[in-house]
């Protein structure tokens, strides 16, 4: 591991090493040993851990636990889409997806017979499709000059 | 009980098992009202997110289902963390908070009464200087610092990449470490 790196690393995650990534963790270790670079960085990184670790918050009391209980227990529980978990991958149910899987055929059926009959020739015959390049291209209108 | 996982109290609950329930707010309570107050900078506030995102474990418990097994555990407090981020950030966002620092730690008897006070002074000002960094910054810094997530579950629950949530550690604590250098520098000389 590189220096930058192992400054980043514990500038990111802190001095202990059980914060540092896993995979990182023993090459990180391994500059430790070799670098006093890496130690000194270290112990820079270890005061500002102190100092935050100064910032301590009390435990949540008892009766606010009871609390919570209480009010959150009272509460019905939501089981509406507790059904619908049928209608999930490896809980579903065909006989409660037939109308919308025969719905799906149908339109599918229909969306190839359209898409089908518009790739026969037209009932008008190909040679009255009328080509109007020469028009837009301006071989068949003058165009009015621009003011 | 106290064997059983979080996910094996989440499917019990499901049911209807209070005594389950129990445990789960047990497990949990605590490190869930210090990370509404690290992200809401208010005690009142982080008791009252902590009120909330237990009664959606509770209401939600039925439909609820564990992720992937992959990272064991952490599937449960992840969503738990997410919705208390989600609750504090609602409750961040209200014009009205209360003092920071208004439930210290109690204090330690072994402590000199100067030793205290300062201590006292310091967790105010770090407090204080963590309820200063944009909103993300702060729960990043409270996910991995305070609460030991990896950067792999932090990352989940801010839904970002681990690289984003590292930058956002990385500049929390040098911002960190400017606000709170004249701090240091005062605790040092009380509190060798």
């Amino acid at each position: 591991m590189m220096l930058w790196r192992f400054r980043r690393l514990i500038e990111a995650y802190g001095a202990d090493p059980a914060r540092w990534p896993p995979p990182e963790r023993a090459a990180a270790l391994a500059l430790l040993a070799t670098s006093a670079q890496a130690r000194s960085a270290l112990e820079d990184v270890r005061r500002l851990d102190a100092l935050l670790a100064a910032d301590r918050r009390p435990a949540a009391d008892a009766s606010l636990a009871a609390s919570v209980v209480t009010r959150a227990t009272a509460q019905p529980q939501d089981r509406a889409e507790r059904s619908n978990r049928r209608l999930e991958p490896g809980g579903w149910s065909l006989p409660r997806l037939w109308p919308q899987a025969a719905g799906l055929l149908a339109a599918a059926l229909l969306g190839f017979a359209i898409g089908w009959a518009n790739l026969l020739p037209s009932a008008f015959g190909g040679d009255e499709i009328v080509d109007l390049s020469d028009y837009v291209a301006g071989g068949g209108g003058a165009e009015e000059p621009l003011p | 009980m106290t064997d059983a996982t979080d996910e094996d109290l989440m499917m019990r609950i499901g049911t209807g098992d209070r005594i389950a329930f129990g445990e789960l707010v047990r497990r949990h309570l605590d490190r869930t009202v210090g990370f509404a107050q690290r992200v809401t900078g208010s005690r009142g506030d982080a008791e009252e997110v902590a009120q909330e995102a237990f009664l959606r474990v509770w209401t939600k418990a039925p439909t609820w289902r564990a992720g992937n097994a992959e990272s064991g555990t952490a599937r449960f407090t992840t969503w738990l963390y997410r919705v208390a981020l989600n609750l504090s950030i609602d409750r961040r966002r209200r014009p009205i908070h209360d003092p920071l620092g208004e439930a210290a730690e109690p204090p330690d008897p072994a402590e000199s009464a100067v030793e205290t006070i300062a201590k006292s002074q310091l967790s105010a000002q770090v407090a204080a200087a963590v309820a200063a960094l944009p909103e993300r910054q702060r729960a990043a810094l409270a996910l991995c610092f305070y609460d030991g997530l990896s950067n792999r579950e932090a990352a989940e629950v801010l839904s970002l990449t681990p690289g984003a949530v590292e930058s956002l550690l990385v500049r929390a604590r040098r911002s960190l470490r400017q606000t709170l250098a004249g701090a240091a520098a005062e605790f040092l000389e009380v509190v060798p």
